[in-house]
């Protein structure tokens, strides 16, 4: 019988004195559950680095302090909307590099990132607010309330992501994307497309606007899975802040857009 | 007026539920299927328990 056997019959001991790390010359003897293979992240059992990995208590507090700048950011740009182009642009690269550059950064740029995204929302929620009395804090309620009842759903399990959801959100983010993509070369001409104007009170404006504002509250579920899973996994802090970041961008999305509904509504009357 | 306090005890309310509802893990109806996302690539953690096995194999000969 291989001394194996105990292995295979109780598992592999959780007991930090047992383990050995790649780092120190020896292999290493962690449970599974333990091990990020493959995700390049690692994380061992060590008590003393317990407090060194992502909790969801961790995510939630940063998404409120990413929140707060966000609020405070949007404060200036309502009184200074002159901003509101600057930020947005600031804000649009910021997010680049704290995805593709360094998600390891988010600590740093994340913060940033909500401040000017911030001055952006203060801005543009003015013009809007300018045209239709009252639509920001409508906007406001319907976003939070939207993000409440799908976190509802997640954690009871109503909502279950699995890879064809993903696939199916994913597929149709793409197509916002090359939707507005088009419309953003279009406008360089003088032109675009009237469907994604918030002045078109158009059914099919409308249709079209409820369907991208699906898709934005939809991709919040795979945000919280996201953090959830990391949760799990016991991910490196500092993917708290990217959790919360990736929060932020879908948040923030998802208010533009419910604006923009909103605006196209109130344009009927 | 009445807008805004509708819209805003709104915001509020769901505000506190997500800072709340947030922090707590997700039930075991959500978490305990074989459906799930993998983000992580947890595939892969077999065949480092392989090589581990294979490299304390190689130890013991």
């Amino acid at each position: 019988m291989s001394k194996h056997s105990a292995i295979n019959r109780f598992g592999r001991s959780r007991n930090p004195a047992f383990s050995r790390n790649f780092d120190q010359g020896g292999f290493r003897t962690q449970s599974s559950s333990e091990m990020n293979a493959g995700s390049g992240f690692r994380t061992t059992s060590s008590v003393a680095e317990s407090t060194d990995i992502m909790t969801l208590d961790g995510a939630v507090n940063k998404t409120g302090i990413l929140l707060a700048l966000c609020f405070t950011g949007a404060a200036v740009g309502w009184n200074i909307p002159a901003l509101t182009l600057p930020a947005g642009i600031l804000g649009f690269i910021l997010a680049l590099v704290t995805i593709f550059r360094s998600p390891s950064k988010a600590g740093t740029t994340a913060p940033f990132y909500a401040l000017v995204q911030g001055v952006m929302l203060g801005g543009i929620s003015l013009m809007y607010e300018n045209l239709y009395d009252g639509i920001a804090i409508q906007a406001i309620g319907l976003t939070f309330g939207i993000l409440a009842s799908l976190l509802v759903c997640y954690k009871s399990g109503l909502i279950k992501p699995t890879e064809n959801f993903r696939l199916m959100v994913g597929a149709g983010i793409g197509g916002i994307f090359i939707l507005y993509m088009v419309s953003f070369v279009m406008s360089f001409f003088g032109s675009g497309i009237s469907l994604l104007s918030p002045t078109n009170g158009s059914l099919m404006s409308i249709g079209l606007s409820l369907g991208i504002v699906c898709f934005a509250s939809l991709s919040l579920v795979l945000d919280f899975d996201y953090i959830e899973e990391g949760a799990e996994k016991g991910l490196p802090k500092y993917m708290e802040w990217y959790g919360a970041f990736s929060l932020m961008v879908t948040l923030i999305w998802l208010y533009l857009e419910i604006l923009r509904l909103l605006a196209k509504i109130n344009s009927r009357r | 007026m009445s807008n805004a306090l509708i819209f805003g005890g709104m915001a509020a309310i769901s505000l506190f539920v997500f800072f709340n509802l947030g922090k707590i893990k997700a039930s075991k109806n959500q978490t305990n299927r074989n459906n799930r996302i993998n983000r992580f690539r947890e595939s892969n953690q077999q065949n480092i328990i392989e090589s581990d096995y294979k490299e304390e194999k190689k130890d013991e000969e």
